[in-house]
């Protein structure tokens, strides 16, 4: 067991370096760089080949590639070409906004989907289901950025209420963050909902016409019993792979919702970032985005063992 | 599995064929009793196709022309949808904007569909090495958040609605030619693979005439599906103002940038193209469900 972690956290590396090296080269091909823009803004005594010298840019791509990802490796991912501070500091500062959001977010979807799921699956074909899977078909088919569209215009139509539009982090102002939260976090919540709900939907279905379900109902256990701890435990596999694609996901691609509800998140920085040209944060933020789904997969798989003792990597 | 409200084996082999000798209509009409909702999403991109086809004739105005002293009207006979803040007819608008959903949704799809059918069907066919060094590629593009790849594809190409639609595609490789190559794995493995190379086909002959259409059922379900993400995407990168431009009737557009700011004065700018999108979307899903129940039980999900 020990050994499959450690191979597979050895695997994560491969895929990084993939991935450093395909924003890389992105960032290179598109047209226009930082000095450009900067000039724009402060077009100062500063000329621009002496700026491009200054960040680094003159070089050519190989060296550019090979000083930035020993620097990374190091655990220096340089500074930022606008701020001029180190690119942790953006992330530091954005990040939490993305993790509240997603935190959030996902367990609106775990507790809507699971109950709902359940329900759906053992009174299959009934209004429940029917209902059940109606909306969550719905919940789908709303895209987020229409979906947060409205519950910010509804409420400012009808009572005058808009949520706070400055942000407050939740340890200096828990009111007041919390109602700036809440609705994206139920926006983003929605659909996440919707698809886990389908999932358990699915997964339990397939697990109640296994043979041990008809003997555990045989024997007289009350459906409850066998609903919960008999079909709920062994369809949680898919369930928990979702969750997980879910949850990386959330923490990953939130860019929308945070625009809309005026949120300094990542995914707020990663766009300004690409908007600017900011290399070093593009490509910072991207490896971040990779960590976290490469972890996102290894969580999922080895939560299986906990699921299934029957799972074993060795 | 949330198309229909009947059970997915009714549709099983013999019952098809049964209805294989009847006329053509008959068993779409068969079809449609078994899944109503596939047959309600399929409805519903008839209706795209049509209002698409027919813009011209349907659209009341012309969806450029700003009417002079037609300034945020809200709903009425005349505009029964309203006018946006530059006095052009809403319904016009999305009258139009139905042709650039139906593009994207089918160029963007196909082209990213026959893409990750191609890396798919390489990957998996020639295995070994070749096999390996895409599938690193692959996994470190999955890696990639779906919208910023977007994002930073049309920052590299310049914002616009053909390079949005080769964003899209590019972005739906990985995740499909994932699919695709696990399908063509256990074809692979079949006796018709072994029996024409006992015969002497030649390795692309075996992969796109046996391989290929022994894949079809997962390429459908892959197309239909990429048919609405496309949709999504360009309404979502148009909305951030990176694909379609103003004044293009996009759907996307129409919910985004300078309107927002009058969304509270004059919802109805946001709500119907939302609707708009939000319909087709349904549909797609409905449909798609259902045909991944027909084609692929095993797939449902």
């Amino acid at each position: 067991m020990q050994v499959y972690v450690f191979r597979r956290l050895l695997n994560i590396f491969p895929t990084l370096i993939g991935l450093s090296l395909i924003v890389f080269l992105m960032m290179r091909v598109i047209p226009g760089d930082a000095t450009a823009l900067i000039l724009e803004e402060s077009p100062t005594a500063v000329r621009k080949d002496e700026l491009r010298a200054e960040l680094g840019l003159d070089k050519p791509l190989w060296e550019q590639y090979t000083i930035w990802i020993t620097g990374v490796a190091r655990g220096d991912f340089w500074t930022s070409f606008w701020t001029n501070r180190p690119v942790t500091e953006g992330i530091q500062r954005t990040l939490p906004v993305t993790i509240e959001l997603a935190a959030i977010a996902s367990m609106v979807a775990l507790v809507v989907a699971l109950p709902f799921g359940i329900l759906s699956a053992v009174k299959q074909d009934t209004i429940w289901d029917y209902v059940c899977r109606s909306i969550s078909i719905a919940a789908l088919s709303v895209p987020n950025f229409y979906l947060g569209t409205l519950v910010i215009v509804i409420p400012a139509v009808l009572w005058k209420w808009v949520p706070p539009v400055t942000y407050r982090p939740i340890w200096e102002d828990p009111f007041t963050n919390l109602q700036q939260f809440w609705l994206p976090a139920l926006v983003i919540g929605a659909s996440a909902s919707a698809t886990l709900m389908r999932m358990t939907r699915s997964a339990m279905l397939e697990v109640m016409r296994q043979d041990y379900i008809r003997t555990a109902l045989a024997k007289g256990l009350t459906n409850r019993t066998v609903v919960l701890r008999h079909a709920l435990k062994n369809s949680l596999i898919p369930v928990v792979t979702v969750f997980g694609a879910l949850v990386a996901g959330l923490l990953t691609g939130t860019v929308i919702t945070e625009s809309i509800f005026n949120l300094p998140g990542m995914g707020r920085l990663t766009i300004d970032a690409i908007a600017q040209r900011d290399y070093p944060q593009i490509q910072a933020n991207v490896l971040l985005f990779g960590l976290i789904y490469t972890l996102a997969n290894l969580a999922v798989d080895l939560s299986y063992v906990v699921l299934n003792p029957r799972i074993r990597y060795g | 599995m949330a198309s229909s409200l009947q059970r997915v084996d009714d549709l099983s082999a013999p019952s098809l064929a049964k209805s294989r000798g009847r006329s053509r209509l008959r068993r779409l009409l068969v079809l449609a009793r078994r899944k109503p909702l596939g047959a309600l999403g399929a409805g519903l991109m008839l209706v795209l196709v049509l209002v698409a086809a027919l813009a011209p004739l349907l659209a009341p105005h012309d969806p450029y022309e700003s009417i002079s002293g037609a300034r945020l009207l809200s709903p009425s006979l005349a505009h029964p949808m309203g006018t946006d803040n530059l006095g052009r007819d809403l319904l016009s608008r999305i009258i139009y904007g139905a042709r650039i959903s139906l593009m994207i949704g089918v160029l963007a799809g196909a082209l990213g569909t026959l893409g990750g059918l191609t890396v798919g069907l390489i990957s998996g066919y020639a295995g070994g090495w070749v096999d390996n060094v895409i599938q690193r590629v692959v996994d470190s593009l999955m890696a990639f958040p779906g919208l910023i790849l977007a994002l930073a594809l049309v920052a590299t190409l310049g914002p616009s609605l053909r390079n949005v639609m080769i964003a899209i595609a590019i972005g739906a490789i990985p995740n499909t030619s994932r699919v695709i190559r696990g399908a063509v794995l256990s074809a692979k493995q079949e006796d018709y693979v072994s029996a024409a190379h006992a015969l002497g086909a030649p390795g692309w002959r075996i992969a796109i005439f046996h391989i290929v259409p022994n894949v079809m059922a997962p390429v459908l379900i892959l197309a239909s599906v990429g048919f609405g993400v496309s949709i999504i995407a360009e309404a979502s990168l148009s909305f951030l103002g990176l694909g379609a431009q103003p004044p293009t009737p996009s759907w996307g557009v129409m919910l985004s940038g300078p309107s927002r700011r009058f969304m509270t004065d004059a919802p109805w700018m946001a709500i119907f193209p939302g609707l708009a999108i939000s319909l087709v979307i349904f549909g797609i899903n409905v449909f798609g469900d259902a045909l991944r129940d027909i084609l692929d039980p095993r797939l449902r999900g």
